[in-house]
């Protein structure tokens, strides 16, 4: 995986995180110092002309003004569930336009259902594997981070 | 175009409206998505498209979107792919081989990003919105496959 599909897999979620929650980007110099505190971990597995995975990390912070931009909601905080519903639908998004912008327009996928993951063993596994492509996404709200796995068939 | 949407109902239960009780105008809507998110995002862009809504059923897979179809009067729906149990694909192919639902109108919004499967989908008769969507588009959308004005 080149240089290329980081970009690609960044400005895509960056794309996302916009059109689905009018959340957008800002530098990493303008959130606070230190490492990111995941508190959701996500994943979604794909195959077709390649077979792999994407994962998702998002801080806690980003949950609630995720899940409310996305359901429009102007009073009240969203449930746990909604919150969890809408970190599974981003990242489905996520997972949906990028694979075409990777493999061409032709190429016929089949996305599988998004799920939570418990912890963030895997998550952090999936970082440290051979070819993974990891991309880092700043929010005003708070730090997101997607990893790319997969194989070349 | 309540009653020109009726040609397609498959019939009704007992616990549904009267016709007389409905507005002659909206329009019975079924959404079929396994993400709850995702049907409240569209039933919020109806509204705000100011789409006349009659019932609003809801569904989180294929299954279940067909025995809402089975039971329900409806005229619009808005059905995903990638649910388990059954897929979208799937659902429409069994819609579609039901002649009282050959004209039903279907508006696949969905992430699917290739022109192979997206053209696949559009031979079956429906419309296609891609994810994330504008409201703009579903407007667009719901004009043209409903003849709707709104």
């Amino acid at each position: 995986m080149s240089d290329a599909h980081k970009e690609t897999l960044q400005r895509v979620a960056e794309e996302q995180f916009e059109q689905l929650a009018f959340m957008f980007p800002v530098s990493a110099e303008e959130l606070p110092d230190g490492p990111p505190n995941f508190a959701a971990h996500a994943k979604v597995g794909f195959s077709g002309p390649s077979a792999g995975r994407v994962l998702l990390a998002a801080e806690g912070q980003i949950l609630p003004p995720l899940a409310a931009n996305m359901l429009g909601l102007d009073e009240g905080e969203p449930s746990e569930a909604e919150q969890t519903d809408a970190l599974k639908e981003l990242l489905n998004v996520i997972c949906g336009n990028l694979l075409p912008e990777i493999a061409g327009a032709e190429a016929v996928f089949d996305v599988q259902a998004p799920e939570v993951l418990d912890g963030p063993a895997e998550f952090e596994a999936a970082c440290g594997r051979a070819g993974a492509v990891v991309a880092d996404v700043n929010l005003d709200s708070g730090r997101a981070r997607l990893v790319l796995l997969a194989d070349a068939r | 175009m309540h009653a020109a949407g009726r040609i397609w109902g498959s019939g009704r239960l007992d616990n549904a409206k009267d016709p007389s009780e409905c507005d002659p105008m909206a329009l019975n809507v079924l959404l079929v998505d396994d993400s709850g998110v995702v049907r409240a995002m569209i039933l919020k862009t109806l509204k705000a498209i100011g789409l006349p809504l009659g019932e609003v059923h809801q569904a989180a897979d294929g299954q279940q979107g067909l025995a809402k179809l089975e039971g329900n009067w409806v005229d619009l729906v808005f059905a995903d792919i990638n649910m388990p149990v059954m897929n979208g694909e799937e659902m429409i192919e069994r819609i579609r081989a039901n002649d009282l639902y050959e004209n039903l109108p279907i508006i696949v919004v969905s992430t699917e990003g290739s022109q192979t499967r997206i053209e696949r989908l559009l031979q079956k008769n429906v419309k296609f919105i891609h994810k994330p969507f504008s409201p703009e588009t579903v407007l667009e959308t719901v004009k043209e496959i409903t003849g709707i004005e709104t």
